[in-house]
């Protein structure tokens, strides 16, 4: 089974979701400064990548990890999977989390210091505030994304 | 034919077999159509086709905005390759990788997949037709006004065809 989370770009919510999804950011305390700071560089240097399945890893559950930056197109990378899955009669399982709602701080400030590099410093600061308001509601849905999982198990 | 020459031909046999190859434009519903049409011979090469030919085609003016994404199958051409459409709508530079990596992701070699964008030159008047068809659902104003642009850019989608006929050919060879 594949858990593909998606957002806009993989390394905003997408990233932070799978990253507690795996145990890599322990779910319940919020992960230390330099990892929101290593968050924050991989916003900078790869949010622009898009169309890219990348593999994070297995879980506890030995299910495969993906992240995918799809911009507005989820509905559509859905339709893309089942419809080629079908096609190369590819019977593995695919679970998808939508990742999008939760990266809105995220992708306006990446975004904004793209444009305007000189105010980086204050846009760190705010993205900082901002993870530390939203790491609980991904923990949240990861959790309720996982109660969904645990019960299809592994093909 | 020795061991190695029938490996070859076995080799050249299967991949020939599982090659396929997908038309994409924005809605999969006219452009790609017409293109896959005239790769498979429903449509002319020597001369544009009539309105009621391109009416005739299957899959012509019929894809749904729901169905994006989703390939449909078309037929197999003269070399065994597969043929399908798919809408992508403006995001083909985002989607084609996004299909290769999951196509990878499953041991699948993306090499095999090859992509044509049927979205060359289109006339103006075909995206309005296309528009009013698909999009407002209008299809006695917009089918007729993508028939209109699609047969005045007509031998633009031939020479695409050709083109591409041309070098599956010359990958075969």
């Amino acid at each position: 089974m594949k858990v593909i989370y998606y957002g806009s770009a993989a390394t905003y919510a997408a990233y932070g979701m799978a990253a507690i999804h795996l145990g890599v950011y322990k779910g319940e305390e919020i992960p230390s400064y330099d990892e929101m700071i290593g968050h924050w560089n991989l916003c900078m240097v790869d949010s622009y990548q898009r169309g890219n399945l990348v593999y994070l890893g297995l879980d506890e559950e030995l299910r495969e990890v993906y992240i995918i930056g799809c911009g507005s197109h989820g509905r559509m990378l859905k339709k893309a999977y089942k419809g080629f899955g079908d096609l190369y009669k590819i019977d593995d399982v695919v679970f998808y989390v939508d990742a999008s709602p939760w990266e809105r701080g995220a992708r306006l400030l990446v975004g904004l210091t793209k444009k305007i590099p000189m105010i980086e410093p204050i846009a760190r600061r705010l993205y900082i505030h901002w993870y530390r308001r939203i790491y609980p509601i991904w923990t949240y849905r990861v959790r309720k994304e996982w109660k969904k999982l645990s019960g299809r198990g592994t093909p | 034919m020795d061991i190695q020459g029938e490996k070859r031909m076995e080799k050249a046999f299967r991949t020939r077999y599982t090659m396929k190859l997908f038309y994409h434009c924005y809605g999969g519903a006219h452009t790609s159509v017409t293109c896959a049409a005239i790769h498979l011979g429903f449509l002319p090469l020597n001369r544009v086709p009539t309105p009621y030919e391109f009416l005739s085609i299957p899959h012509y003016d019929r894809m749904e905005n729901e169905d994006l994404g989703t390939p449909q199958y078309f037929g197999r051409d003269e070399l065994g390759i597969d043929i399908y459409v798919i809408g992508l709508k403006n995001a083909s530079d985002m989607m084609i990788p996004t299909i290769k990596s999951y196509l990878n992701a499953n041991n699948i070699p993306s090499k095999d997949v090859l992509f044509v964008e049927a979205l060359v030159k289109l006339h103006p008047i075909t995206a309005i037709g296309g528009f009013s068809s698909r999009k407002l659902h209008l299809i006695s104003l917009g089918q007729p006004l993508t028939v209109w642009g699609i047969r005045k850019s007509y031998p633009i989608f031939v020479e695409l065809v050709s083109g591409v006929k041309e070098k599956l050919l010359q990958g075969f060879q």
